[in-house]
């Protein structure tokens, strides 16, 4: 009854004032972003973090977390008509999504894809609201070897997960966890790695490097792969048959409840959701031969899966303060920004924030819901920007946010660097994911663990007396030792690349 | 790409090198714990052998074993110019403010697609756009020079 009252608080906050513009300026910007190929929710939210320097942090974090669910919606758009995916979780959209459209189902693909979405989603953040409270009460008593074993498993998980190999993701992980030691050590005041630059006293700025390697870097595999664009497909009618309605609510049930607990996991990822969903569906469908030539549940699984991920995604980072994906750890950056930790004090201590943005995500999915159905094919023409118009536009955009991040050009400098260093990662394959990851939770993980071993006084095998931080760090150790077991017998299978990018 | 590989892990490694000698004079522990060298000093010693084990991976694999190639002609024009651009506009900044050295970045840019007639004029209202949207309107700081453009 607690979380109802809360909620309905939540909901006077985020229809108050400009909060309700910024909460449909946040999922429009997130549909373009899905719409829009080369161009994912990681890069969106990274390039209009600095803008959001002078707003609040209500409406700020409303619309930032708007882009994110947004652009899950907005990906299946491109996915379905003109075969490209729009963002990584909607690449396996494209297998029976296309093939609809090619028979001329294409609003029945929208259509079912917008419905699994808002079911998805809508639930999810049910869940959050449901889940939220006591999650955070419980995660009150954690202390700091608690945390720091909760950011191991997390670490473990995405680089067990990510990738072609092991050795690339922990090295990927290491480095973002070494440049997050350059600056003041938070514990001593001492200046580490700044080679007697003042710029670096504080250390490198998360928006900068974000918008380094993903906004400039994009923009650089972008002009690799820019190509002619497709003409649309046209689009009809956008509910199913009569006979399809059973199959493709089983399919949204079954990726809503999916796309729920990989939400949870720490490293899990939307394409994760999205894939094992349309594995499912195509192991229990009685004519598997279906899929790729038009399956309705190929389409409403996944969709729902990724859009369910995305709003359960969000749990971890408000109960625990702990970003189980780059995108997510865009937000935290976000939350940090405007002067607020996310965790479980939040809950507490601003609940006005919490349960505006947990409102606002109702209601972010009834105007996607709106967006989606009657207005696709409206949408459908932004694939047409050039990315001759597109990339420019990015790329003045960075330049713009960088600077106005601390006033200086050494950051517009520290942008282009990491440009350059995102793209040659993305040649040679080493994910961009545990870097950002690591990046965004190394001063947190250097001080859980030097607090913790002035507990256990220098005994690191201490950890494993407690029973949450031994438990969850002899996962983390199972995690990676799989996975290094997995490469050896060459059973991998690269489930993303470099997602949610 | 596999010699790219390995040269990327070898810078790798040379940082991680540099960065664990500096670890040694942060301090390793002190009398209350763990000190300001303990952290670097643990990732910067998994870093070493991180890029160790992948330039050894690199060394090992297959020549065409990546899908990934470096970019020709006109996709590599653009990479350069954009790059180029922004070197540019850095260069700038400081003599010229702002907008024109955001015009000169965006007509970089722009003068590989579109006739130098259309992609100038383009780059120039663009900034001034941007100027008016970004710092008059959201508030935030921009580069400009003493006549506030």
């Amino acid at each position: 009854m607690e979380s109802i009252a809360n909620l309905l608080n939540g909901f006077a906050t985020a229809l108050s004032g400009w909060n309700i513009l910024y909460c449909v300026i946040g999922v429009t910007v997130g549909m373009l972003v899905g719409i829009l190929p080369g161009l994912g929710p990681v890069t969106a939210i990274a390039l209009l973090l600095p803008i959001t320097f002078t707003l609040d942090a209500i409406p700020a974090i409303i619309m930032l977390a708007g882009i994110y669910y947004g652009s899950m919606y907005g990906g299946t758009v491109t996915s379905v008509l003109i075969n490209v995916p729009g963002e990584a979780a909607s690449v396996v959209t494209c297998f029976d999504g296309y093939a609809m459209a090619k028979q001329g189902r294409a609003g029945t693909a929208l259509g079912v894809a917008a419905i699994g979405s808002f079911i998805g989603g809508t639930v999810a953040v049910i869940g959050l609201t449901l889940i939220g409270p006591p999650l955070a009460r419980f995660a009150l008593g954690f202390g700091p070897q608690e945390f720091f074993a909760i950011m191991v498993l997390g670490l473990a998980m995405l680089m067990g997960l990510i990738g072609k190999s092991v050795i690339r993701g922990m090295l990927s992980a290491f480095i973002g966890l070494s440049i997050a030691l350059i600056g003041m050590d938070p514990m001593t005041g001492l200046l580490r790695f700044t080679f007697n630059e003042p710029n670096l006293m504080e250390g490198l700025d998360f928006v900068v490097i974000a918008m380094g390697l993903f906004g400039i870097s994009e923009v650089m595999v972008g002009y690799e792969a820019a190509g002619s664009s497709v003409p649309i497909t046209r689009i009809s009618k956008l509910f199913p048959e009569r006979h399809e309605w059973k199959p493709t609510m089983g399919a949204i049930g079954r990726g809503t409840i999916l796309g729920f607990f990989l939400g949870l996991i720490p490293g899990a990822n939307a394409v994760i959701a999205s894939v094992l969903s349309y594995s499912i569906e195509k192991k229990i469908a009685k004519d598997p031969s279906r899929f790729g030539k038009g399956a309705i549940e190929g389409v409403a699984g996944p969709e729902t899966a990724n859009n369910s991920f995305s709003g359960a995604a969000m749990i971890p980072l408000f109960t625990m303060g702990i970003p189980t994906s780059p995108t997510v750890a865009i937000l935290f950056g976000a939350f940090i920004m405007h002067g607020l930790t996310p965790g479980p004090a939040l809950f507490q201590s601003n609940p006005d924030l919490v349960w505006g943005i947990i409102a606002s995500m109702y209601i972010g999915n009834v105007v996607l819901l709106i967006f989606n159905l009657p207005m696709a094919r409206l949408w459908a023409k932004i694939t047409q920007v050039p990315e001759s118009i597109m990339y420019p536009a990015i790329v003045a955009i960075s330049v713009v946010g960088a600077y106005s991040v601390s006033g200086s050009l050494f950051q517009v400098g520290v942008m282009i660097i990491s440009g350059i260093v995102g793209y040659i990662f993305k040649k040679v394959d080493i994910p961009l994911a545990p870097l950002v990851l690591t990046f965004v939770l190394g001063k947190l993980m250097e001080s859980t663990l030097a607090q913790s071993m002035i507990y256990f006084e220098g005994n690191f095998l201490l950890f494993f007396t407690r029973p949450i931080s031994g438990t969850v760090l002899a996962i983390a150790i199972l995690v990676i030792v799989f996975s290094f077991v997995s490469v050896i017998k060459g059973k991998r299978d690269r489930l993303a690349s470099d997602t949610e990018i | 790409m596999k010699r790219t590989k390995i040269v990327t892990g070898a810078v790798i490694l040379a940082v991680a090198v540099l960065f664990f000698i500096m670890s040694f004079s942060y301090g390793y522990y002190n009398r209350f714990g763990p000190g300001s060298g303990f952290f670097p000093l643990w990732i910067n010693g998994g870093l070493i052998i991180l890029a160790t084990l992948f330039i050894i991976e690199s060394i090992r694999e297959k020549p065409n074993a990546s899908a990934e190639t470096w970019p020709k002609s006109k996709a590599l024009a653009n990479i350069v110019a954009t790059i180029g651009s922004l070197v540019v506009f850095s260069l700038l900044v400081p003599l010229l403010g702002f907008v024109v050295p955001c015009a000169i970045m965006l007509s970089i840019m722009l003068i590989f697609h579109y006739k130098w007639y259309f992609a100038i004029p383009a780059a120039l209202i663009s900034s001034i756009l941007i100027l008016i949207v970004f710092q008059s309107l959201l508030g935030l700081r921009l580069p400009v020079n003493q006549f506030n453009w």
